[in-house]
């Protein structure tokens, strides 16, 4: 029989409890393995008429793609990277933002990229945060 | 805390969190090393208790609660502290 360490949610067995669903841990299971968070921040401030691109970069130095996070913050609400908004009407008040985030080998990098229309500027700040597991994503 | 900050302006460009960091943690960097500079937070052990080894122990206690408050803050280029 192969050991195991089980942990059962509150009210089941962890003895004899064989769905994965109702257990806290087990180390019948691959998990996560936390390695560092923190954040990065992007400032923009662009004239009209403008497309544009700016990035950031923490180096983590695995040697490996790394499973990772990233959260943006726009307004007040934290959401996944990958969000784009846009506003005005084209082609004088138009303003359009994305945020990305990928990982390398070496680095986790953010970016924010837009445009802006005849008649409007784009000025503002983003903070991103991530975290990084050293779970290699083998790609 | 690792704080990075724009050399020129003070301005934080980037954080790793933590109290107590690693060699792998202090080889990381965040944007350009011609660009920014860091400014490394150690907790050290205080009786039974750890706190942050910085002049602005209080400040960082609370940063270590919410570290996206980060950016309400610049570095002094002469002090090295946030302000």
């Amino acid at each position: 029989m192969t050991r195991k360490i089980v942990i059962a949610k509150t009210g089941y067995n962890a003895l004899t409890e064989t769905d994965s669903d109702n257990l806290a841990y087990s180390s019948a299971y691959n998990t996560l393995k936390y390695y560092v968070s923190g954040s990065l921040t992007i400032n923009v401030n662009v004239g009209s008429s403008t497309s544009y691109s700016y990035t950031n970069s923490v180096n983590h130095n695995l040697s490996l793609f790394p499973f990772h996070i990233i959260y943006v913050k726009y307004s007040t609400n934290w959401e996944m990277i990958g969000t784009n908004y846009s506003t005005g009407i084209w082609p004088t008040t138009y303003i359009y933002r994305k945020f990305e985030g990928w990982v390398t080998k070496t680095k986790l990098y953010v970016k924010v990229r837009g445009n802006t229309g005849t008649d409007v500027t784009d000025t503002y700040s983003t903070d991103f945060r991530y975290k990084i597991f050293k779970n290699n994503l083998n790609l | 805390m690792i704080i990075f900050y724009n050399k020129t302006t003070g301005k934080i460009v980037g954080t790793i969190d933590g109290r107590i960091h690693r060699e792998e943690h202090l080889k990381m960097w965040v944007g350009n090393k011609e660009e920014t500079d860091r400014i490394i937070v150690n907790w050290k052990k205080v009786g039974n208790e750890f706190e942050p080894d910085h002049k602005q122990k209080d400040l960082f206690i609370e940063l270590d609660k919410k570290q996206s408050d980060i950016y309400k803050y610049r570095v002094d280029l002469k002090t090295k502290e946030l302000s």
